[in-house]
């Protein structure tokens, strides 16, 4: 006989006669109990690894599993490694609106104006206007000082607002502060168009060195990843992102920048322009050593910086903006003309004081003639009509517009500087090109260009016929690892014989002018440029004039290509007046500074070191 | 007799007991399997969590270190900006050096002194990271081999 059980477990089995019902309980209550424990185990350890303590633990340690970190912009330095761009604390400071009684917002605003610096009608308007619109809080200020958050907490005393309940509200109940590093310039305005400046709220770089090496400079925010399970993503030593910021050590000294600076505000001074650009330059390497100008904006003020850009429509003037330079143009067409060998030094014009192409007709400066001249006399006396004869009769016009595009006219120079503009011309084949053009260009007229791109010019003719790119960066640092700055290609554009010939002639015109621009002592070259500004719908005006000067020194060693551009000078429009003698006093300050000795010195010295027989 | 044998092996081995404990068994050892596993995740993740939160900390106190070290630069060199420098610098009575008042002597080459340029001492690289014990690298068999054959470790 079978009995049956409704019992799940088979403990009974009557068959083999042994393990009676009431062992059999006690047994499955017993592997119950064994079994629940190791279910809790299990449960616990998988609730450890999906539960709320696991989000806790995480959260304890800092984060999931990856995190972000911010760091610090990359730092600017001069050549010789002073500190041109790093960073101070800065606070944000926001108003809570909605824990703000409207009848505190005058006395608010007043406390936070005069602490802040800011203007207390706009702010309380501001203030008052958010609240209707129902703005939970706003932004006061993003670049309060340290100090400034100091006073403010200070203010703890003044109260402000009791509630119905007698709760007393004070300036610092309803004021947020958030520490944040805001971008300094410790030498203020020096070089502030060269560096360029930092949005406050994006973190962007505008113009000059913060614009063109941006990327380089905030280098990307880190992502490090941290492995919280043997199965997870990421390794023991975590991973990086794109890379760290660099620091970046530029070509620019910065005693030669504050010199050069103070020279372009003394010509503004004393020629009364409306503007001065000087460049110094290494023409060998194209290493800027100061590129100034005035105005400038301080850039620790952003008022300043924005009524800059207002009034200027560019911060850096050697690379964004763009002029006819005039008479300095010339050493590019007689160049070009020696190079082609279509004259040389001793060919002979004859100068009628006209020179006429169809549709046009060149005169001089000064409406004269001038008789037989040589290049050098040419080049001397600034003859329009020389040079139009040059580039039209002698060198042709595939010639010209060859040598035009050889030297990089019409398309930027390369140099690592935000916003560099790449200038224009009218050339054969353009919809207004006309031989008017053409002989108008030959002498910087009709033509646009940056002071970059004749800095590159006449560092060309400077050292030996090779067009080389401008550049500020000597090197950059990241990780600790120096990067040299590598240029983007240097190409001849000239031979060395021209080259030679040119510095020559350049040389020898000065000397016969009796220029402002000599120095006693030290052999210099260059070219003023006087160039008629374009009205609109007046033509060339010849009250105001862009007045340069392009040169280099020692003459026939040139280590140094400086440039000079002022802006509609009053006191004379003929750069030979007030843009040669500023040229004068660079060449001097730049020998001080960099202990460039005199010719003779240099000359004994060379005798030394000849080989004696 | 073989059949009673056989029959009292069969009878054992199906005793119902013998056949729970079986499954109990069984059931235990696949928790045990489950809660090793279960045992290893937790112990690496909770390591892992405080080694974690150490390196969260120190990366923190390396940032804020880096942060005031670029603030103190920068306060040093406002400090020792050229304008500043200048102004004090004039207010001592000094003024800036003009080419006329420079001068130069030209010396033989000869004579001039050398400029001695001594070399950093070459010193050996810190491995990036600790070398494991061989140990860790070695195959199972090749280990095995040695652990038989008595081989004394390397």
């Amino acid at each position: 006989m079978t009995r049956h059980v409704s019992s799940p477990l088979p403990l009974v089995n009557e068959d083999a006669g042994v393990a009676p019902l009431a062992a059999g309980w006690r047994y499955a209550v017993a592997v119950g109990v064994v079994l629940a424990l190791g279910v809790l185990v299990v449960v616990r350890m998988v609730m450890l690894q999906i539960g709320p303590e696991r989000a806790a633990l995480v959260s304890m340690a800092g984060g999931d599993y990856a995190e972000t970190v911010p760091l610090p912009r990359g730092l600017i330095y001069d050549r010789d490694g002073h500190l041109l761009a790093g960073d101070r604390e800065a606070y944000e400071v926001d108003l809570r609106l909605g824990k703000t009684p409207g009848e505190a917002f005058p006395q608010i605003a007043h406390d936070l104006a005069v602490t802040l610096g800011l203007d207390e009608e706009a702010l309380l308007r501001a203030l008052v206007s958010n609240k209707a619109r129902g703005v939970a809080a706003v932004l006061v200020t993003n670049r309060a000082t340290p100090r400034q958050r100091e006073v403010l907490l200070a203010q703890e005393e003044n109260w402000y607002y009791t509630t119905p309940e007698g709760k007393k509200v004070t300036l610092s109940d309803v004021l947020d502060f958030h520490r944040r590093l805001v971008r300094f310039y410790p030498e203020g305005g020096i070089a502030a168009n060269v560096l360029g400046f930092v949005a406050v709220g994006s973190g962007q770089g505008y113009g000059g060195v913060e614009q063109y090496y941006d990327a380089l400079l905030k280098g990307g925010v880190a992502w490090v990843s941290y492995p919280y399970a043997p199965w997870s993503e990421g390794d023991a030593q975590g991973r990086r992102g794109p890379r760290k910021p660099a620091a970046l050590y530029l070509t620019i000294d910065r005693v030669l920048q504050q010199q050069a600076e103070a020279e372009a505000a003394r010509a503004v001074e004393q020629t009364k322009a409306d503007s001065a650009t000087i460049v110094v330059a290494d023409p060998y390497t194209g290493a800027l050593l100061a590129v100034a100008q005035y105005p400038r904006p301080n850039l620790n003020n952003y008022d300043a910086i924005q009524a800059h850009l207002k009034a200027w429509k560019a911060l850096d003037f050697a690379v964004e903006r763009v002029y006819e330079p005039g008479s300095v143009f010339k050493i590019v067409t007689m160049a070009s003309a020696v190079d082609a060998q279509a004259v040389r030094p001793t060919t002979v014009f004859h100068d009628v004081g006209t020179f006429s192409v169809p549709g046009h007709t060149v005169w001089n400066w000064n409406r004269g003639g001038w008789g037989d001249q040589t290049m050098v006399g040419c080049l001397q006396h600034s003859l329009n009509t020389c040079l139009a004869w040059v580039a039209v009769d002698k060198l042709g016009k595939e010639r010209f517009y060859a040598y035009l595009r050889a030297f990089g006219f019409g398309r930027p120079t390369g140099v690592d500087l935000g916003g560099e503009r790449s200038g224009r011309y009218s050339y054969p084949g353009a919809s207004m090109w006309s031989y008017s053009d053409f002989a108008s260009q030959a002498f910087g007229q009709a033509i646009a260009v940056t002071p970059m791109q004749m800095v590159a010019a006449a560092s060309a003719i400077a050292n030996g016929g090779y067009l080389v790119t401008p550049h500020v960066l000597q090197y950059e640092v990241v990780d600790g690892r120096a990067y040299p700055y590598r240029s983007s290609g240097t190409r001849q554009v000239l031979s060395a014989e021209a080259a030679r010939t040119m510095r020559q002639m350049l040389a020898a015109s000065l000397k016969g002018e009796s220029s402002a621009a000599l120095v006693e002592g030290y052999s210099v070259a260059g070219k003023t440029g006087t160039a008629e500004i374009a009205v609109q719908g007046q033509g060339y005006v010849t009250n105001m004039t862009n007045a340069s000067f392009v040169g280099w020194f020692p003459a026939e060693k040139p280590a140094y290509v400086i440039y000079v551009w002022l802006e509609k000078p009053k006191t004379s429009r003929w750069a030979s007046i007030v843009a040669a003698p500023v040229f004068a006093r660079m060449v001097k300050r730049v020998a001080a500074l960099e202990h460039v000795p005199p010719d003779k010195v240099r000359e004994q010295v060379a005798i030394s070191q000849e080989p004696q027989p | 007799m073989n059949r009673h044998v056989q029959r009292l092996q069969q009878a054992y081995r199906e005793l119902p007991w013998r056949r729970q404990a079986r499954r109990v068994l069984w059931a235990l050892a696949a928790m045990v399997a489950v809660a090793a596993v279960l045992a290893l995740e937790v112990h690496f993740s909770a390591q892992a969590l405080v080694l974690n939160y150490e390196l969260h900390a120190r990366q923190q106190a390396v940032l804020d270190t880096q942060q005031q070290i670029v603030v103190l630069q920068t306060r040093l060199a406002q400090l020792t900006s050229v304008d500043h420098l200048l102004r004090v610098a004039e207010r001592e009575g000094y003024h800036p050096l003009s080419v006329e008042q420079e001068h130069f002597v030209p010396v033989p080459p000869d004579v001039l002194p050398q400029e001695a340029v001594a070399l950093p001492q070459a010193r050996p690289l810190p491995p990036s990271r600790p070398p494991l014990p061989e140990a860790y690298t070695i195959s199972l068999v090749r280990w095995l081999e040695r652990y038989l054959l008595l081989e004394p470790a390397q």
